[in-house]
């Protein structure tokens, strides 16, 4: 099957520091990928590009078959984007903020008016529809975040952490979402560091240390025969094997803090 | 620490008292805006770190204003009466409004509540922020007058100057807490905030009809002749007044003939009055604030909800975007910003006062003009063949200037990665959407109200004038966002203001549009030449706004943090 998106030598700098270095990645429509890595690996950086919010990097990019410099726009058109950290302009209503998002991808109002409302209350928060979100909780802020990222019916869905703040419910309906998402051939792109989630959801995991990729494969392929969690592969693939020796390190400096005599 | 013993009496942990004011008074310092303080000065880190010292500088500016009744009078009684009331106002007002980010302030909550740290350390570093504060605003706030009555009197009247101010501030501390027992009373949690922010907006235009409508008395332009005790018989119900009879105690003289009993009023009543604010008012007032703390960690309550008419069709802000919007990008940024400046506390704080300038620059002319003339025919008369009447109409510029200057700036900046990964083919629609809604939120009723006052008191024939220089106007709006301000509506930081030379574009669209005013004023009294200028400036606005919304992408960055 063609490649919906296709990614080749992709690197990036921020002055001078590398935060991306030679990302290849091939994806199939409908497949769920799971874009793992550790705090600063690059996770971020990569959907930024990949989504078009960052326009600067080196290498080549292409999807729905065309390159992505050249046809942001038309591109976009087709993408949904869930960020990390619940940001958005909260002083509005969630049916102002979707109102706003829709407007941006020329959609009608009504159309506007009719989506929101629906997934609005299949997240559970349709009486909030008409309050301002500044008081809102981040798993509500979340689930409108998730349908401004949906409203536009796109085709391929990033997601940065998109479970941050949502309570147990919403994590079992964002599952079922996600499924629903790829019975329709809806591709996601999936970044968390939520393993079991990600173990149980995921086509295909993606897993980036210091800005490379070091593991690319089914769950299956990741564990290699060995009766061990994606847990423990992401530890061993990105920890270097120092976990236990740190830990112990850190509490020898609290009983050195505590008792100062120790350290004599 | 200075005074340790006293705050160890009191009960504080000084070690922790002197960690958070610390931190505390740093975070001041980091702060781009304070109140009194302007921030396009400070460019850089370094100057930022200066920002004690600049804006102790304005105080000191502020504080020869403050001065004024004192020189200006050589009745000093009067004087300081004005003087200490403008001082009271001016504190009242700082006090109801800055302190409530102090006493407020929930930033550090998460970090100091959950360390071992008692109430009394942490009240002890609210009450002395806020005097330090104080400190550092009334010293060289009081200076010039100091300074002053140092000449005018002997040398111990600028020594006693400071037993009346301390009293004034035991009583503003007083009035203070029982205004804001008075709205916590009504309100709670952000509903509370929204009225403060009201307060504070009422009281700076308070403050600035007060300068500039009782200049002259201020300044004591007309000195003593305009002063007749005997229809100020009031004067002696008023706080103020007891604080400067206390000089008759240095011998000054005192045209009131005020019996000595109500300089000891100043004296004594202040006191009442920080005995009741200890006793009574200061213990409700902790546990009001904390019933506030707790309105404000339980965010699962939703508060502010919008009024919906989603069956009687489109608000009034969609009807309007969808007459001055042609596309949906610009009209995405017309709702946003109409909604964002309605509800924006800092927007409303920093533009709302200045829609009340024009009106105050205009009342103040006309009283001047009214003032030295005889009939109300005549004034008019004389007012609107008056070049300087029309230079008015400009004023009301300032309020387009300074919401224009404040849109691409939000708390929530970072919200706008929605721009980005968005389809947006030109980013300069959603910015013209922007700058439309101010037109037509702010600028466009300012300017009716004037130009029907206008066209109502020359007539008709006025209308050309008002034509012109609303034009005019524009077009100095839109060439400041197109000179400083291609940028998505509230995408910038705060801080990122001072950056971005703000005040030297502000000067160039300035002298481009004295440039154009300057014609209007050539053109005053020749109707053919406004007439001919109108359609020019008319097309000159449409080709800046065109050529605004025809922003491309290469000219905004995004900016990654």
């Amino acid at each position: 099957m063609a490649s919906i998106l296709s990614v080749r030598n992709l690197e990036k700098f921020y002055g001078t520091k590398q935060v991306l270095s030679n990302i290849n990645l091939e994806i199939e429509p409908g497949q769920i990928i799971g874009y793992i890595g550790p705090n600063g690996a690059g996770k971020s950086t990569t959907v930024k590009i990949l989504t078009g919010i960052i326009p600067e990097y080196s290498g080549t990019i292409t999807i729905f078959g065309k390159d992505l410099k050249a046809n942001s726009i038309e591109i976009k058109r087709k993408l949904g984007f869930i960020p990390e950290l619940a940001e958005l302009y909260d002083l509005l209503t969630p049916k102002e903020y979707l109102q706003f998002v829709g407007k941006l991808h020329h959609l009608d109002d009504d159309i506007i008016e009719n989506r929101a409302k629906k997934m609005l209350d299949s997240f559970g928060i349709l009486a909030n529809y008409d309050q301002r979100m500044d008081s809102f909780s981040k798993g509500m802020r979340q689930k409108v975040l998730l349908t401004s990222g949906l409203i536009h019916n796109p085709d391929i869905v990033f997601m940065d952490e998109p479970l941050s703040g949502l309570d147990a419910n919403a994590v079992i309906l964002f599952k079922e979402l996600l499924q629903a998402l790829k019975q329709e051939g809806k591709t996601i792109f999936y970044c968390s560091h939520m393993m079991d989630v990600v173990e149980k959801v995921s086509d295909r995991i993606i897993l980036i240390n210091d800005g490379t990729i070091v593991a690319d494969g089914t769950i299956a392929e990741l564990k290699n025969g060995e009766d061990v969690s994606l847990e423990h592969i992401f530890a061993r693939l990105t920890n270097r094997g120092h976990n236990t020796l740190t830990a112990d390190d850190l509490t020898a400096v609290l009983r050195d803090s505590i008792n100062p005599g120790n350290s004599l | 620490m200075l005074l340790t013993p006293l705050w160890r009496n009191l009960g504080a942990d000084i070690v922790q008292l002197e960690a958070i004011l610390k931190m505390r008074l740093l975070m001041d310092d980091r702060k781009p805006i304070g109140m009194g303080r302007t921030s396009n000065a400070k460019k850089e880190k370094k100057q930022l770190r200066n920002g004690s010292l600049l804006s102790a500088f304005l105080y000191f500016v502020f504080g020869i204003i403050y001065m004024g009744p004192i020189v200006g009078y050589t009745d000093r009684i009067y004087g300081l009466t004005i003087h200490f009331t403008v001082l009271f106002v001016l504190l009242t007002m700082t006090l109801v409004s800055d302190f409530s980010n102090t006493l407020f302030d929930n930033r550090d909550k998460m970090i100091i509540a959950p360390r071992p740290i008692d109430d009394r350390t942490i009240l002890l570093s609210k009450m002395l922020h806020i005097f330090i504060y104080l400190v550092r605003m009334i010293i060289p706030m009081t200076l010039p007058t100091v300074i002053a009555l140092a000449f005018i009197d002997k040398w111990y009247s600028p020594v006693f100057y400071y037993i009346p101010l301390v009293l004034l501030i035991f009583m503003t501390l007083f009035f203070v807490n029982v205004i804001y027992l008075l709205i916590l009373n009504i309100a709670s949690g952000s509903k509370f905030k929204d009225i403060l922010s009201f307060f504070q907006i009422l009281s700076s235009i308070f403050l600035f009809g007060l300068i500039y409508l009782r200049q002259n008395m201020m300044f004591g332009a007309d000195g003593n002749q305009t002063i007749d005790y005997q229809s100020l018989k009031w004067v002696k119900f008023i706080p103020t007044y007891w604080f400067a009879s206390m000089w008759q105690w240095l011998g000054v003289p005192n045209f009131f003939h005020t019996p000595f009993f109500i300089s000891l009023l100043g004296l004594i009543v202040p006191i009442i009055l920080m005995t009741i604010f200890i006793k009574v008012l200061a213990p409700r007032f902790s546990a009001r604030i904390s019933e506030i703390d707790i309105n404000e960690s339980s965010q699962s309550v939703p508060v502010a909800k919008v009024k919906s008419n989603s069956k009687t069709g489109k608000r009034l802000y969609e009807r309007l975007a969808d007459v001055f919007c042609k596309d949906d990008e610009s009209k995405a940024g017309f709702m946003l910003t109409w909604i964002q400046t309605s509800r924006s506390r800092t927007f409303r704080l920093r533009v709302y006062p200045s829609l009340a300038t024009t009106p105050i620059y205009f009342i103040s002319i006309i009283m001047a003009r009214v003032n030295k003339a005889g009939s109300t025919q005549e004034v008019i008369e004389r007012l609107s063949h008056s070049r300087l009447v029309c230079i008015f109409l400009y004023l009301s510029a300032t309020a387009l200037i300074s919401a224009l200057n404040f849109i691409v700036l939000s708390e929530s900046y970072k919200a706008s990665w929605v721009y980005y990964a968005t389809p947006i083919n030109t980013p300069g629609k959603v910015m013209d959407g922007a700058v439309k809604a101010i037109i037509a939120k702010i600028f466009i009723p300012v300017y009716l109200v004037i130009g029907i006052v206008f066209a109502s008191a020359f007539g008709i024939s006025y209308l050309s004038n008002i034509v012109l220089a609303f034009l005019n106007i524009l077009f100095f709006g839109y060439l400041i966002m197109y000179m400083g301000f291609r940028k998505f509506p509230f995408s910038q930081q705060e801080a990122t203001r001072q950056k971005s030379g703000r005040f030297l574009r502000n000067l160039m669209g300035m002298f481009a549009t004295l440039l154009m005013g300057a014609l209007h004023m050539l053109a005053f009294h020749i109707l053919w030449f406004k007439l001919i200028l109108i359609v020019l400036v008319g097309i000159l606005v449409w080709m800046m706004q065109d050529s605004y919304a025809k922003t491309p992408w290469d000219v905004i960055k995004y900016e990654d943090n």
